[in-house]
């Protein structure tokens, strides 16, 4: 016992007040004074922990309780009452110092019963002050909701984009359109001309807009299982006339049985993107080839498309490589959107994407993405 | 030639409708056209139209958004209009939301779809589709 009560004492910062079934407190540690302000002597045998803790926070608990075991708890049954059951009771207080200031703290009370265990003889509490925790509790909360806000004005300016700005631009090719059916002889003027060059690009910026946003707002569609041979397949069927026109070799070595976690329309565009970028990026100076594998990886499977053409210097571009409107290479189909969209399409997918390259030696882009396992 | 008598425009951009309008000149759309400004226009127009001898329209080309009354409320709306004409409606919306195409497709009298800017072919579509049922 003098053991247990040198454990006690040691706990400076964490109080531990034990109660005779009544609730008046029979032990009052050092972290019990440190914490509360009062004094052993102050409380000991003449205190219940009530003088500790907020009445409106005993009354509402004790509101709760009365409801869960259909009788009326106040007062101090509302501390031990789980207790009393045999259940740990662990919540979060209020707690009330001799100087009237308030902390936080979260509460474990149990049931010491004597040595037959068929009685109670008291109760111990103890209390480990969580004034950081609330503090950085709260600090998460406010951080989240300003990105909540933030997101909230984003999805607003995307749909500002997606639809006023996208029927600005529709209304000037249309008029276009019309001008140059009433003014046929104006077609080749240099203005109209240029004209005409600026409004498509309009159209097809805010055309890849909304795309990103699309991506964003389809985040909690659901994900079904598809055979990834099937859908390369399918891609490379669409390729084949710029593949043998660029006389680029592409060798399909995926496991067919292969499946992934996705949403078709993405996973088309994000291996049309790839596979065309693999020929698109070849290397005027040797026979070109991609090649497509699989492999699992943790919870992944790999989609490996590696291609032996230009090359990308990943210490200089790494990070602008997915970013939005960056171009590498003077291509002049080049518009830098597809790998900005298809990372974003990957992420939505739960996926990621690695990449790695050498200049004047070739490309590998790694896709992962999730799979069904049984 | 099954030829579209008398088609609705209800749509509340200016630049649009000017557009529109020359485009049905251009591809002999219709004989006439009608033109409401917003959802709530055309209802009230619509149901006078509908309920007394006057012409009806064959096709109404809808804008989805608008203000007062746009085209979904628009939709629901006319559903219960009573009418002894079958009245073909194409929305024509420059929303490419996936979910606007989609709502569009549970509306049975909904014909199609037709994303913005409308070119002189897309009027040449409806008219062929109008000719052949």
């Amino acid at each position: 016992l003098a053991k247990l009560e040198g454990l006690f004492e040691a706990s400076s910062r964490v109080s531990i007040i034990a109660m005779d079934p009544s609730g008046i407190i029979t032990s009052f540690n050092k972290g019990a004074e440190n914490l509360l302000g009062y004094t052993k002597e102050e409380v000991l045998y003449q205190k219940t922990p009530l003088i500790i803790h907020s009445k409106e926070e005993i009354f509402k608990r004790g509101e709760e309780l009365s409801t869960i075991f259909k009788t009326k708890i106040e007062g101090f049954e509302v501390l031990i009452a789980l207790a009393k059951t045999g259940a740990h009771d662990t919540q979060e207080w209020t707690q009330i110092r001799k100087d009237g200031s308030r902390f936080p703290v979260q509460l474990t009370v149990t049931a010491i019963q004597d040595k037959k265990r068929d009685k109670i003889i008291g109760y111990l509490a103890v209390g480990m002050e969580i004034s950081k925790i609330k503090k950085v509790e709260k600090e998460a909360k406010t951080l989240l909701q300003v990105t909540k806000d933030q997101n909230d004005r984003l999805i607003n300016f995307a749909h500002i984009v997606s639809h006023n700005l996208k029927s600005h631009s529709g209304n000037f090719s249309m008029l276009l359109e019309l001008f140059l059916i009433e003014n046929e002889w104006l077609k080749n003027n240099e203005m109209i001309r240029l004209l005409k060059r600026a409004s498509g690009n309009l159209s097809e910026t805010i055309e890849h807009l909304n795309e990103v946003v699309q991506i964003n707002t389809a985040m909690n569609q659901s994900l079904v299982t598809l055979n990834l041979n099937d859908v390369v397949t399918k891609t490379l069927d669409g390729l084949s006339g710029i593949a043998s026109e660029a006389s680029v070799t592409i060798r399909n070595a995926i496991d067919t049985k292969a499946t992934v976690l996705g949403v078709p329309a993405y996973l088309d565009s994000i291996l049309l993107n790839f596979i065309s970028n693999g020929i698109k990026y070849r290397s005027p100076k040797r026979k070109s080839h991609v090649i497509l594998s699989t492999n699992k990886e943790d919870d992944f499977l790999v989609l490996n498309i590696e291609d032996n053409g230009l090359g990308i210097d990943l210490k200089k571009y790494e990070q602008k490589l997915f970013g939005m409107y960056k171009t590498f290479h003077h291509n002049k189909d080049a518009r830098g959107i597809g790998l900005f969209i298809s990372k974003n399409q990957v992420e939505a997918l739960g996926g990621k994407i690695k990449v790695e390259s050498k200049v004047d030696k070739g490309t590998t882009f790694k896709i992962y993405m999730k799979y069904e396992k049984n | 030639m099954k030829k579209i008598d008398l088609a609705c425009i209800i749509d509340d951009d200016p630049i649009f409708i000017f557009g529109i309008k020359k485009m049905m000149e251009l591809v002999d759309f219709c004989n006439e056209f009608k033109i409401y400004k917003n959802g709530q226009e055309a209802l009230n127009n619509l149901k006078v139209i509908l309920s007394s001898g006057e012409k009806k329209p064959d096709v109404i080309l809808l804008d989805l958004n608008m203000p007062i009354v746009d085209g979904w409320q628009f939709l629901d709306e006319f559903v219960k209009i009573p009418s002894s004409k079958e009245i073909v409606i194409y929305i024509l919306s420059s929303s490419i939301d996936p979910k606007d195409m989609l709502r569009a497709k549970s509306y049975d009298y909904v014909k199609n779809y037709v994303i913005k800017p409308i070119r002189t072919k897309d009027l040449k579509n409806i008219l062929a589709d109008f000719q052949h049922s």
